[in-house]
């Protein structure tokens, strides 16, 4: 049962990357498991919600998509972005 | 745009008497959401450190070798008559995992060999980390061949590259012959087996022929020594074959 520690490198990549991308938040993110990588995906999901809380990626959606090999990898993920637009009451009062 | 609310349909008016308020001097922040397609692994960090471990070893001439199996499958009885082998013809060093207490790092010491125990604790596996940590204290020095005994655990240690050379699967003959099969993602991943136990067969029903068989189906072509680390049948091989990576 090494799936903690699977969840939390993947929470700890997808921080990386959402940070880069000055995110708030990541409600969603897909990886693909190998049947050969020794990650059980049902055990995976059952602590990513755990290894998730207080992160960027609480509350999260996981999707694993499995394969025949050794993959573990991030395939992609979801971000909420902040956009810098201030919209204000006098520009609709036009 | 009406002027009262600013929306855009038109013809409605707004002569009731209620103020609406409609000051808008907060930010309205716009949410994005946006799909990142990616390929990052999810291990990517402990890949890294790993990589850096080896380099590490190969820049001080240190062959690393991982060792992996079951518990109980004899990891440390071999190790302790393959440093009694070696000492004084090859400088050994061992980095020994279990979940809990440093019994396997007492059997190993006084032996010639630098020996560290890593107590996990709650973790089924070592990590590239915390091997890392102790390389310059434990190879240092001359170490010529480390030897890393992983957590007993079939499925976890697969996962986690260490930064070893190589890994090395053990199995005893009192696991049964279809292990292989049965974990095959440490054994198709493993190019050299040893089988243990092998003075208990003629107490077993275990068949040479059929393990083999599972073996070279899951990886074709392994290397795969037999012996009993009790009696010595065939540690000749296995201290020759030790031997012989470490030549340059």
């Amino acid at each position: 049962m090494h799936e903690m520690a699977i969840a939390l490198a993947l929470i700890e990549q997808a921080e990386k990357v959402a940070r880069e991308q000055n995110a708030r938040a990541i409600p969603g993110i897909t990886v693909v498991v190998g049947r050969l990588s020794g990650t059980d995906p049902d055990a995976l999901r059952a602590v990513f919600e755990l290894a998730a809380e207080e992160t960027l990626a609480a509350g999260a959606t996981l999707t694993v998509d499995m394969a025949a090999g050794r993959e573990l990898y991030i395939k992609s993920m979801d971000v909420d972005v902040e956009e810098g637009e201030e919209v204000r009451g006098e520009a609709l009062n036009v | 745009m009406c002027k009262d609310c600013g929306c855009s349909v038109k013809g409605h008016s707004h002569d009731h008497a209620h103020d609406h308020h409609h000051e808008h001097d907060h930010e309205h922040p716009h949410v994005e959401r946006k799909t990142i397609a990616l390929e990052l692994k999810v291990l990517a960090e402990n890949d890294a450190q790993a990589e850096a471990n080896r380099d590490w070893l190969s820049q001080h001439g240190v062959m690393a070798i991982n060792l992996i199996s079951s518990p109980g499958t004899g990891k440390t009885y071999l190790l302790e008559r393959t440093l009694e082998r070696l000492r004084g013809r090859v400088q050994c060093a061992v980095i020994t995992g279990d979940q809990c207490t440093d019994n396997d790092a007492r059997r190993l010491m006084g032996k010639g060999a630098v020996v560290k125990q890593i107590e996990t604790v709650n973790s089924c596996h070592l990590d590239a980390a915390r091997v890392g940590a102790l390389l310059p204290e434990v190879a240092g020095n001359g170490v010529k061949l480390l030897f890393i005994e992983n957590i007993g655990n079939l499925v976890c240690p697969a996962a986690f590259d260490l930064g070893e050379h190589f890994k090395v699967a053990l199995l005893s003959t009192t696991e049964g012959e279809d292990k292989p099969v049965k974990y095959p993602a440490l054994f198709s991943m493993v190019p050299v087996v040893v089988l243990t136990k092998m003075d208990l067969v003629p107490h077993l029903e275990w068949s040479l022929p059929k393990c083999r068989e599972y073996l070279n189906k899951i990886r074709p072509g392994v290397f795969v020594f037999e012996l009993s680390a009790k009696t010595g049948a065939g540690m000749d091989a296995w201290i020759a074959y030790l031997e012989k990576l470490i030549k340059p």
